[in-house]
């Protein structure tokens, strides 16, 4: 005899934790798409290596995607500074071009340490042209295993962290080599 | 255009700080000086604890709701149930008229048979 | 000349700063989130920061402990950098010309409508500041040291400052003294032994670049420099120094003299 009972489907009983923060978005996917599509970039097209000098391999900086505490950033905040300003229409095909042309060259930095902190190996790298100077500052602190780590140019000043480094090996660069020093308090005040 | 520099600066002047007066002019001096008022401080200090007793209590807020939601999902769960035996009960009881009836119904007739019987038992012996 | 200078000096810009929603107390009225201040074109805009939280902070829902940390403003949901001249930020963010005019019968009324935000996580493209007014002071001087290095060659000539001097630099900055300011960088620079010319050109595709821009004797025009850097000036694509379009044939040393920035650099917009 079918009694037609209704049954109640018994739910999950989903009770949430609410622990809602004003969370803020990051946008850490798009840069890290920017970030594999340079380096894919880089990959196909890269040029030889002509010289070495004695005792320095090519090292390939890559972008660290998983972001790091900066110089002077005193508290357990993710950092991540990119060039991810959305972007207008440009009607400057040129420039896209030497952006292009930028993120295949490469450019020679010679690392020197300012006090106890040790010194890297290889002491002269390669890195390429397109990238900022932040992506310098990441990978120091990531090889020297450090949190903060104030870099100078020339021991003469801190450049911006949002500056290019193609630029600025331009810029200053001595014979070749653009001059990074690199110390784990402040050294040029 | 071919005006000369100071000529564009004035242009940009007139349209940059055209309604200015109505805006603050706000002076950088105006550094991160500490509170040298007692009073100030403490005005600071109650603010700082309201915001934090604002928090919590909106937390809690969230919280009850969550535990309201929940408790709504029971109610209806249960209200549901209710009905539904409510409609079995409804459908038992009817199955019950309908049984007691044939049920009597039956009884009727068989005690009309029983009556019939004993009527022509009874011719029977006269 | 002198009138032109000022005039620079001195350049403003009406803005208003209304509190992010997300950071707002529910309920309250639009005169008490909303600030309207005049903000100069060559300062920063973090050192506006105390002021607008003292004014607007009463009605904010979070705590925050300093009014430097953690804060940021946004343009049209953008970010802003804190570390740019506020002109240079407007000239590239906004200022398109199809806005007010400066026909005396114009009554339009030119804003540049800012988000105050705050939040645990900075949004990419932010620098954190974490220390405050020394940390601004910290990069100007750098700033301003790097363009030492390229009009000279070396940092000497600003690291020979002495105290009082370079404290004297960064205070008229902070009062507005233009005297002041003029006397210190007269020290670190001589107009026509400059070795290059700190110059940052920004592009519409948000990339800034520094090209290296040697000062050669013979004249060297905004042409040359564009052309340098693969950039071809016309009618949709001016380049705007200090909130104005700047004919390419004006003399680049000239416009640096007269139009760099209170950190050393000459910024042109491209847009």
């Amino acid at each position: 005899m079918n009694s037609g009972v209704l049954l109640s489907e018994s739910e999950t009983d989903t009770s949430e934790v609410s622990g809602r923060q004003s969370e803020l978005i990051s946008g850490d996917e798009s840069i890290k798409g920017k970030l594999e599509e340079f380096s894919a970039k880089l990959n196909e097209l890269r040029l030889a290596d002509g010289n070495s000098d004695g005792g320095d391999e090519e090292e390939s900086l890559s972008p660290d995607t998983k972001s790091q505490r900066e110089e002077s950033s005193e508290n357990s905040e993710n950092v991540s500074r990119s060039t991810s300003r959305p972007p207008l229409t440009s009607s400057i095909v040129s420039s896209v071009e030497r952006e292009q042309l930028k993120s295949q060259v490469k450019v020679k930095i010679r690392l020197q340490p300012i006090g106890a902190i040790p010194q890297i190996q290889p002491r002269v790298c390669q890195i390429s042209a397109h990238q900022q100077f932040l992506a310098l500052t990441r990978f120091l602190c990531k090889r020297l295993k450090r949190k903060h780590i104030h870099c100078y140019i020339n021991n003469a000043f801190a450049p911006s962290l949002d500056q290019n480094i193609g630029d600025l090996w331009t810029q200053f660069k001595v014979n070749d080599e653009l001059i990074v020093s690199y110390c784990e308090t402040v050294a040029f005040g | 255009m071919e005006l000369p520099l100071l000529d564009k600066l004035k242009v940009r002047d007139l349209v940059d700080k055209r309604f200015s007066h109505l805006f603050e002019t706000v002076s950088l001096l105006s550094g991160d000086n500490e509170e040298d008022n007692e009073d100030q401080l403490r005005l600071k200090n109650s603010i700082k604890n309201l915001r934090e007793h604002l928090t919590e209590k909106e937390e809690e807020i969230r919280q009850l709701h969550d535990v309201i939601s929940v408790k709504n999902r029971d109610a209806e769960r249960l209200n549901d149930e209710l009905i539904s035996i409510n409609i079995e009960n409804n459908l038992l009881q009817e199955r019950l008229t309908h049984i007691q009836a044939e049920y009597d119904t039956l009884i009727e007739r068989w005690l009309l048979k029983a009556q019939r019987e004993a009527d022509i038992m009874n011719t029977r012996l006269k | 000349m002198e009138e032109l200078r000022e005039r620079v000096w001195h350049g403003s810009l009406n803005v208003e700063i209304m509190l992010s929603d997300s950071i707002v107390v529910p309920n309250t009225p639009l005169s008490e989130k909303c600030y309207h201040i005049v903000v100069l074109r060559e300062s920063f805009l973090a050192l506006y920061l105390p002021a607008i939280v003292r004014k607007l902070g009463n009605n904010v829902i979070v705590t925050y402990e300093n009014p430097y940390k953690q804060w940021w403003f946004e343009y049209d949901g953008v970010p802003v950098p804190w570390e740019y001249p506020c002109g240079v930020l407007f000239d590239f963010l906004c200022n398109s010309s199809t806005t007010s005019t400066g026909k005396e019968d114009d009554q339009r009324l030119q804003m540049w409508k800012l988000k105050l935000c705050h939040g645990n996580k900075y949004p990419p493209g932010i620098l954190p500041l974490v220390d405050g007014l020394r940390q601004v002071k910290d990069h100007w001087k750098h700033q301003w040291k790097q363009a030492c290095f390229i009009l000279n060659g070396s940092a000497k000539r600003i690291m020979s400052l002495s105290i009082p001097d370079f404290e004297a630099f960064w205070q008229s900055l902070i009062s507005r003294h233009q005297p002041d300011y003029i006397k210190v960088r007269e020290k670190l620079l001589t107009p026509n032994k400059t070795k290059h010319i700190p110059i940052r050109v920004w592009t519409a595709d948000a990339s800034f670049l520094q090209p290296s821009i040697p000062a050669n004797s013979d004249t060297m025009t905004l042409f040359d420099v564009m052309t340098s850097m693969d950039i071809k000036l016309q009618e949709n694509n001016r380049a705007i120094i200090q909130g104005i379009v700047i004919c390419s044939d004006e003399d680049i040393i000239n416009l640096y003299d007269l139009f760099a920035s209170i950190d050393g650099f000459l910024y042109v917009v491209i847009k």
